[in-house]
């Protein structure tokens, strides 16, 4: 569909129009992708999050930070956000393993490309995350090696919005076909793991790479993990942790592992399933992720939701959202973690948080109430075709949490005529609104009709 | 309950501009329309009042903040005069102000102002606006029809009635008071669609069209207000001739509930239901429906009017959906509604809506209504709902002849 659309302009783009790529909703960006994956994850509490990413919203604020509180965790843990490079989350991961606490990593992006170039057809949106520890894992880390070299392949600049890309023969020949079977092999000699003994390698790269790369490491290309391109798109610094968690989904136990990462070097990871993978698997599966995605009718969408060209929105939509700081701040636990009250005295819960009980009128009697896990039903609601919306009509209405409580909210994920008074929502971290004019952007929860797990 | 201000209050003049996409007039001009004509009518001197009350919602768009610009506007006489803001209700709020003034006894004679200029903004519909620094945080970014249109949806699954049929009987409400209000001259609006047409007008927030929809528009709305003694004294009517009279005056605001709780079904405005029981008692009305002769409500949308018939009584619950389409309040109806076209065709300058609803019941209790005027009414009711239905404004007043 996207070769077709710009046939007139790119006649080459045909040569590569097979297969779909991912593309998140104009209200997702790297951390409400990983606030997603990571609460599917989230297994046991942590106490240290990891937010990995080459398209994070902020270069100066921890995306880490909101995408934990987003998660409901407490202040008491450490967050790092890692970048740089395309391998930022299979080099974080390859830390944390050796980390005895109980730790999260998510690894997201949301690459944007310009309309028209080779990267807006193959590049996808994704996240994915990890939970890691010393207890209850599936898999047992066996040790890994990382190796750097900064080959400019593509790059992005401190303030561009897509990367700028060489030729892909060059990367293949020179670099990856050169560093990635040499640090596989150094990988198994240190680690005492004949390649032959592999059961899954993955190597986030097109298939065509992948088979020479089996080629060189003479080992037959029936060891390749689906490499999800086809599906997906390439999906930045997600990819090769997403092939991981699809492999896991569907391993078995004993099974060797083998996970690359790659980018201006190379990072080799080796895993043995163990027995808990029968009975710990994820419940939300990519399989599951992959064919809960919606078609995309229109073309435009692509680069509009990317926020790569400017659709006229209107007077409505020049509106200034400045956000109040102080009262973000002082209101974040409700704002972020969706986190409502409860009155102590008659069980009212409330969102967002209230000081007086609507119900009996008690002061001050309230206990946190955490509605983000809820499931909520529509009591009643509009499609909006006169609100500014990067996606009209805005959906919004009223709902009625389970247990009690209610909410007005802007909904997501739903298209026109699809909604009826009593479905099933369930809450999801996205993007609010943007400001820009101060680059700023705003997040809150969204009912939605795709479920969490 | 106190005794309220009932038969306290009279109002001896009234203005009311031409409702309309006004781009030859500001803020000021049509203030001034509105406030020669109430004094005019009135027949006193501008002197003779004590004090005053302004109405206006968005002060960012055209007159500014505080009562100021309207003083400086009628170049009044350094009387005290106060800006009162309360969304859509507004204008009430400016006669209330003026009323609880004499009928405390605090002044003799009173000036009730309303003014909205939407039209300098370039707005489709009601300027963006904020819900405030934490609200905004959380809160839809949402729009007047939309947040009206979520009683539709709501009304049509508690009562059982299928979204075709509340369609018909929503486009019944705007077909009705537009053919009330091409006969008015001060209208915006005069055109009078089909119900055809409404049903098959452009969607703007699902399920209302744009023929559900009130129009936006520029206008102002004035009444002097006195007690009955000194009316009299100043010989604003000849001995023996009726005065209106402000039988009652109520408001009620939400307090959460609809937002928060889950006793609200969605399908009706509690605020309503709450101001009316207080009005009715204030104006010792025990059947509304019989006794009042003519009413004006908050018809923003046409389900906005159709779910008031319930919430003021005249319907029973669940069944205004069939009363509105059976002409209950049509023109020769029972009891006539927005027999001056209403908000769906003068619009809504916010500040000035309450007013203008105000004005039409005057003009009808003193038979001065000209080719729309109703056969001896003598008691009217106008309803005025700010907010939207999950969190709001109601504000009452009954008027009557004295």
């Amino acid at each position: 569909m996207i070769a077709q659309q710009l046939s007139w302009f790119q006649p080459a783009l045909r040569s590569q129009a097979k297969g779909k790529r991912s593309l998140g909703f104009w209200d997702e960006d790297a951390i409400t992708f990983a606030v997603a994956a990571g609460s599917r994850a989230l297994r046991t509490p942590v106490d240290h999050v990891v937010f990995a990413s080459t398209t994070a919203p902020f270069l100066d604020r921890s995306n880490a930070g909101l995408m934990a509180e987003a998660l409901g965790l407490e202040a008491n843990i450490s967050t790092q956000d890692v970048s740089g490079s395309l391998r930022a989350g299979t080099s974080a991961m390859m830390q944390l393993l050796t980390s005895s606490n109980p730790v999260l990593l998510a690894a997201a992006d949301r690459r944007t490309a310009k309309p028209g170039s080779s990267q807006e057809m193959s590049y996808g949106d994704a996240g994915v995350a990890f939970q890691m520890g010393q207890e209850n894992c599936v898999a047992d880390y066996l040790g890994g090696i990382s190796r750097q070299h900064d080959m400019v392949d593509h790059y992005r600049a401190q303030g561009q919005d897509s990367d700028y890309t060489l030729e892909q023969r060059w990367f293949r020949d020179e670099g990856v076909l050169k560093v990635v079977p040499d640090t596989i092999t150094e990988a198994c000699t240190q680690l005492d793991l004949p390649i032959s003994s592999v059961d899954h390698l993955i190597t986030p790269f097109p298939s065509s790479f992948n088979k020479k790369i089996c080629k060189q490491l003479s080992v037959s290309d029936s060891v390749l993990a689906p490499n999800l391109y086809d599906v997906v798109g390439d999906c930045g610094v997600a990819h090769s942790l997403l092939m991981l968690a699809h492999v896991l989904d569907g391993a078995e136990p004993d099974s060797l592992i083998l996970a690359v990462g790659f980018g201006q070097g190379c990072d080799v990871l080796a895993f043995r399933v163990n027995q808990l993978i029968q009975t710990h698997r994820a419940k939300n599966t990519v399989g599951h992720s992959i064919a809960s995605q919606q078609p995309l009718v229109d073309y435009l969408k692509l680069p509009a939701f990317s926020r790569m060209i400017e659709l006229d929105a209107g007077l409505r939509a020049e509106a200034d959202k400045r956000t109040a700081m102080a009262a973000y701040f002082r209101r974040r636990r409700s704002i972020n973690s969706m986190i409502g009250s409860k009155c102590e005295a008659c069980g009212t819960p409330h969102f967002p948080s209230a000081r007086v009980c609507v119900n009996c009128g008690s002061i001050d009697r309230m206990s946190d109430y955490h509605f983000a896990e809820k499931t909520c039903h529509v009591k009643t609601f509009t499609e909006d075709f006169l609100a500014a919306s990067p996606a009209p009509p805005m959906i919004y209405g009223n709902i009625e949490f389970e247990g009690g409580g209610n909410a007005f909210l802007e909904f997501t994920d739903s298209s026109p005529g699809e909604l009826n008074i009593g479905d099933t929502l369930y809450s999801h971290f996205r993007v609010k609104t943007f400001d820009p004019l101060r680059g700023f952007r705003r997040y809150f929860w969204k009912p939605s009709p795709v479920p969490l797990q | 309950m106190s005794k309220g201000i009932s038969d306290k209050v009279v109002i001896i003049g009234m203005g009311c501009t031409h409702f309309g996409e006004r781009w030859d007039s500001g803020y000021d001009d049509l203030l001034l329309e509105a406030y020669t004509e109430a004094l005019f009518d009135a027949g006193i001197d501008r002197s003779a009042i004590d004090a005053a009350w302004i109405g206006v919602f968005y002060d960012e768009q055209s007159q500014g903040k505080s009562a100021l610009p309207a003083s400086m506007t009628l170049r009044l006489p350094n009387i005290p005069i106060t800006r009162v803001e309360n969304l859509c209700a507004t204008g009430t709020e400016s006669l209330r102000g003026a009323a609880y003034a004499v009928a405390s006894g605090a002044v003799d004679v009173a000036l009730a102002l309303g003014v909205e200029k939407l039209k300098d903004v370039g707005y489709s519909g009601l300027p963006e606006r904020t819900y405030g620094a934490f609200e905004d945080l959380y809160l839809p970014n949402s729009t007047a029809p939309g947040g009206f249109a979520q009683l539709a949806r709501a009304y049509a699954a508690k009562h059982g009635v299928s979204l075709e049929d509340l369609k018909q009987s929503m486009a019944h409400v705007s077909w009705k008071s537009h053919q009330n209000g091409s006969l008015n001259p001060k209208a915006h609006l005069r055109s009078k669609p089909t119900v055809e047409q409404i049903l098959s007008a452009p969607m703007v927030a699902d399920p209302l069209g744009v023929f559900d929809c009130c129009g936006v528009s520029d206008g102002a709305a004035c009444a002097i207000v006195t007690t009955p003694e000194i009316a009299r004294s100043l010989g604003v009517v000849d001995k023996g001739d009726p005065l209106v009279a402000i039988k009652s005056l109520q408001l009620a605001a939400s307090n959460g509930v609809e937002m928060s709780h889950n006793s609200w079904d969605g399908a009706h405005t509690i605020t309503t239901r709450i101001a009316a029981k207080r009005a009715y008692e204030e104006a010792g009305i025990d059947k509304p429906l019989s006794e009042l002769d003519l009413i004006e409500v908050h018809d923003c949308f046409s389900v906005t009017e159709l779910v008031l018939m319930e919430d003021l009584f005249l319907s029973q619950e669940g069944n205004a959906w069939q009363d509105v389409r059976a002409g209950r309040f049509d023109k020769d109806g029972e009891l006539p509604c927005q027999i001056d076209g209403g908000l769906k065709c003068f619009g809504h300058p916010i500040g000035a809506s309450g007013l203008r609803m105000i004005y039409e019941i005057y003009l009808q209790l003193l038979g001065r209504a000209g080719n729309r005027q109703l056969e001896t009414p003598s008691l009217g009711l106008t309803q005025n709902l700010g907010g939207i239905p999950n969190r709001n404004i109601a504000a009452i007043s009954i008027l009557g002849l004295q």
